[in-house]
This record gives C-alpha cells, structure tokens and sequence, in this order.
C-alpha cells in the first residue's frame, strides 16, 4: 500500500510539472512574435516592448521559466490583456459555475445510468437488455456539440420550457446537465452493467439467491456493493473528464464557466488568460485523477493490503 | 446481424461517401448563393442552404471526407508510433521501459481535448495543426496497450524458440510478434477514430479545428447552430452525421472484440 501510494504520488507530481512545463511552452508555440499577434498589427512599437516586457518575453528562456514558476508557487498567473485584470481572479470567478454544472451533469447521469446499467446486467437474456445496448450504444456515441442544440430547439424553443442560456435559477442548469449527462449516464450504465456482470457470476451471488435473499438485497446489496469498487474509479475518472470537457457545453448554453472563459479568451487572442485556465484545469484533472485512485485504494482491501 | 457487421457497414458506407465525395456531391460545397441564403429543402437541394447559400448535402458529403480523413491520420499516425515506442519498451525492459512508461503515464493523464484545444488555438486552425494536436493527446494509449501485449508475448514458446534459434531481434518483433498485436490495434484503431471524431467535430465547432469555410461536420453544425430557429435540420443533419459514424466505430470495435474474445462477453471496457 505505502509503495503503491509513493509511486501514485510521484506519478501525480510528474504530471503537474508536466502540465507547467507545457503551459510555459504554450506562449512559446505562437508563431511568429506572440506580441503581434496579441496586440494586431496597429499596435506601436512601444506598446509591443511594454507588453514583451511585461509579459517577460524580452529575457533569455531559462530565466523566463523560472520566473513563472517562481509566480506560480505564489498563485500570480499574470494578467488578462483584454480585462486587465488578475489572471488567477477571473478563473476564481468563472470556477464555481463550472462546477456547479459538472456536479449537476453527474448526479443526473448516475439517476439515470447507474439504474440502466444494472438492470442491463441483470436481465441478460431477454430482448430489453439488447435494445437497451443500443441505447447505450448510442447515448455514448452522441457528440456534445449535437445534443445541445437538440435540446436548446426542443426545449426552449419549441416548447418553451426553459430558458436557452446563460446562468441564473434552477431552470436554466437542466439543459446544460442534460446534454453532458446523456452521453456521461451512458458510459456509467455500460461500466456499471460490466462490473456487475462480473460480480452476478460470483459463487457468494449463487450462495445468496439459494439462501433465499430477494432481489432487492441480492441486486443493490450483495451485487451493487461488490461493484462498486471498479465504480468509484469510473465516477472519479468521469468527473475528471467533466471539469475539463464542459467547454464546449458552455459555449452552447452561454454558461460563464471556465470553458467560455477559455473560449473567449482564445478569439481575443488573450493568451495570458488562456495559459492559466489550461494550467488550473488541467491541474485539476490530475489532482481529481489522484483522489480518485485515493480513494478506489482505500474502498479496495486487495489494494490496502498488498505490499 | 452482428454487431461487426453492422458497425463496418456504417463505416464503409461513410468510406465510400467520402472516397465519391466529387460524383456525390451535388452542387460545389463552397458555392456561394447570398441570395438564396437558408432556402428550405427541396428536390434540388435536399437539406437546403445555409446562410451563405451553400448546398449542405454537399458540405456534409465534402465534411466526411475532412472528418473521416483526420480520423484516419491520426488513428494510423498514433498507431504507428505506439507500436514503435510500446514495442521497444516492453521488448528492452529495464530502464527504458520504466521512463517510457512514466512518460507515457503522464501523457495518459493529461487531459486531451483540453491539450488539444490548447494547441490549436495556439497554432492557429489549419489541417496540419489539427492531426499534430489530436496525435500529441491519443498515441500514449496505444504505446500501454502495445507494451503490455509484447510484454506476454514475449515469453511465449514459440518467441522463445525462435530466440533459441537465433532469429535477430529486429526480425523477431516484426515478423514473430507484430502479427499478433492485429487485432488488438484494429480494435483500439476503431476506438480512437470514435474518439477523434468526436474530438475534431468539437474542435472545429468552436471554429478551432480548420480553417474557416472549410466544410467539415463540426463546422456545419457550427453553423446550423447560429440558425437554429429558422433551419434547425442543418445542425440535426450534421449531427446526426457524426453520431452514426461515431456509433459505427464503436459497434465495429465492440463486435471485433467480442468476436476475438468470445470469454469476456458483452459490455466490458
């Protein structure tokens, strides 16, 4: 367990500083003079060299990468071009939505998964069970960018029952979660209908059933319970996923999360702001990664006692 | 009919389309007709115009290409490498196997659309861009699966005793192991052009993947969505595009595991 813990946390330190190094590089991939093309091509010939300098672009590479580490360890991620404000304030701003949304998205995708994948596995022999593939099938193969609209034509504007965008009540996160839930609850259905498969299979299952324990206990007591170990990894991985994944979802709905943020960062061409949303989100990824195996190795006992 | 079946029948006919994509097409995909911007369909243009005019038919028709093209590099691209880096790993072992496979660790936690994203954006939208950005986030899955098949091949007998025998290193793993990684990397091959689809019609939709005008699925749905009262069946015809093919990869992936290991059954990922 202690060396499954160590290598886990190397793992997760590795990657953070692969995630710095990349954002660094990202100002360094612009071609041509990033400064042209951050502030077009009227700007001045000082106000370039204020912004070179600012943005510590005038200094040799190595002492460039240091400074910005040296800024990270402080939490100072530069300032926007376009707001003038602190990078690290706006993400502060515009993180709490993001969240808002992924926690909603995955509470509906486990109403509606979690239920599916069981009894999927549990009827395995009857003509539901391949139909109800094929809407797995489906619901796991339906691209963001297509649900959302659907949804926005079906919903606000046809029928009118909720609002098309932007935040605000409870109306207005339903759309939003629905489109990120549907392909995410069929994902969860298919995991969670594998990993009960495998458990329905067991000797204890069969033990249970000639015991004379009824379905209810046997399906979410005995079965759900033994699954939920591989569960656990699924979920984390899944929210991870949706922290990251919900740019697109945003721009849709006009939701002011992180993703619009970074959106319209980029067609500002405010690349500071860009580097420090991909830096705290992805960060945030491979930190919930890690909890994630965290925590699968504590629910797991074949993991806490092994080594 | 099985579910490969189905799946590779979905695929090859969007092969197809894209392949006969100039016999296909009715009308150019880029011509422009203000005029007659938004035109509802009808028998001449059967999903109508969008707002510049042009036949979406033949956008979508000319889109599969692009999108199924892009697919097709960066599976075979990131194919190849993975190949190439899993292989020496796993066949060296040691040390070159622990730092490659961190290094591919830590590719396999990054986040990839993000990374992708970011790269392009960066990069600026262009067809090049978009295969380099999409390749950086999706070989390292290949690279883990490639190494751990050659990892137990490599103490089968029959490696063995060409070992014995003498047999080169080179020609062993390409002419002893190579042949039995097939089937595993057709079936990651159909997963990741799923996912790489998915991917580009995401990235083009926000106007990052190519270079604007250029008809792909994503960017037709982009456009749709701006006239999503007046002409929604534009977004639902490029959608619905995707999905099916997206759909197909995954049945064909899902019927091909299942048909080279019947023991797992249904489901398992």
């Amino acid at each position: 367990m202690r060396r499954y813990l160590w290598q886990r946390l190397l793992l997760t330190l590795i990657s953070l500083a692969g995630v710095v190094l990349f954002s660094f590089i990202l100002m360094h991939l612009i071609p041509g003079d990033p400064v042209d093309q951050m502030l077009g091509e009227l700007a001045s010939e000082q106000e370039k060299e204020n912004l070179r300098h600012e943005l510590g672009l005038d200094q040799p590479l190595g002492r460039q990468f240091l400074k910005y580490t040296i800024a990270l360890a402080s939490l100072d991620l530069g300032y926007s071009l376009h707001s003038r404000e602190s990078v690290t304030q706006e993400i502060l701003r515009h993180f709490p939505a993001t969240l808002e949304l992924s926690f909603a998205a995955l509470i509906l995708a486990l109403a509606w998964g979690l239920p599916l994948g069981v009894y999927t596995a549990v009827h395995s022999l009857r003509w539901t069970q391949r139909l109800l593939n094929l809407v797995v099938l489906i619901g796991m193969s339906l691209p963001g960018v297509f649900i959302g609209p659907v949804l926005i034509y079906l919903f606000a504007l046809k029928l009118d029952w909720f609002p098309v965008s932007e935040r605000g009540g409870l109306e207005h996160i339903v759309l939003p979660s629905m489109s990120l839930a549907l392909p995410l609850g069929a994902v969860i259905a298919r995991m969670t209908g594998a990993a009960i498969s495998e458990v329905l299979a067991q000797d204890f299952m069969r033990t249970a059933k000639a015991k004379g324990v009824g379905p209810w206990g046997l399906y979410f007591q005995h079965a759900l319970r033994n699954a939920l170990i591989p569960l656990i990894t699924i979920i984390g991985l899944q929210l991870g996923a949706l922290l990251t994944g919900t740019v697109i979802t945003e721009t849709i709905f006009d939701w002011q999360g992180l993703g619009t943020l970074i959106y319209s960062s980029i067609q500002r061409r405010d690349y500071p702001m860009v580097q420090g949303c991909i830096l705290v989100v992805a960060c945030t990824y491979v930190i919930v990664n890690l909890l994630t195996d965290l925590c699968y190795s504590i629910a797991d006992p074949k993991v806490r006692l092994d080594k | 009919m099985s579910k490969m079946q189905f799946g590779l029948g979905i695929v090859t006919f969007f092969a197809f389309t894209a392949l006969l994509a100039p016999w296909l097409a009715p009308d150019n995909p880029n011509a422009m007709a203000l005029s007659q911007s938004l035109e509802p369909p009808s028998q001449a243009h059967l999903l109508g115009r969008d707002e510049n005019g042009s036949d979406v038919l033949s956008r979508l028709i000319y889109g599969c290409r692009i999108s199924l093209g892009v697919a097709m590099s960066v599976s075979f691209i990131c194919g190849g490498i993975g190949l190439l880096i899993g292989s020496w790993s796993a066949y060296l072992g040691g040390w070159t196997d622990k730092i490659l496979m961190r290094f591919v660790d830590v590719f396999l936690a990054f986040p990839g659309f993000l990374i992708a994203l970011a790269m392009v954006a960066v990069l600026g939208p262009s067809l090049r861009n978009l295969i380099l950005a999409l390749c950086l986030t999706s070989w390292a899955s290949f690279a883990r699966l490639v190494r751990g098949e050659v990892l137990h091949l490599k103490t089968r007998e029959y490696v063995l005793s060409a070992q014995a025998l003498g047999v080169g290193h080179l020609r062993l793993v390409v002419l002893h192991i190579w042949p039995n990684l097939f089937s595993l990397l057709m079936i990651q091959v159909s997963f990741v052009m799923a996912s790489t689809l998915l991917s580009e019609a995401g990235l083009s939709f926000l106007g990052l993947g190519v270079p604007p005008g250029t008809p792909t699925w994503g960017s037709v749905l982009n456009s749709g969505r701006r006239v999503l009262s007046e002409a929604p069946h534009i977004s639902f015809a490029a959608g619905f595009a995707i999905m099916s093919l997206v759909c197909g990869f995954n049945l064909l992936a899902d019927g091909l595991r299942e048909f080279l290991d019947p023991r797992r059954g249904k489901g398992a990922l």
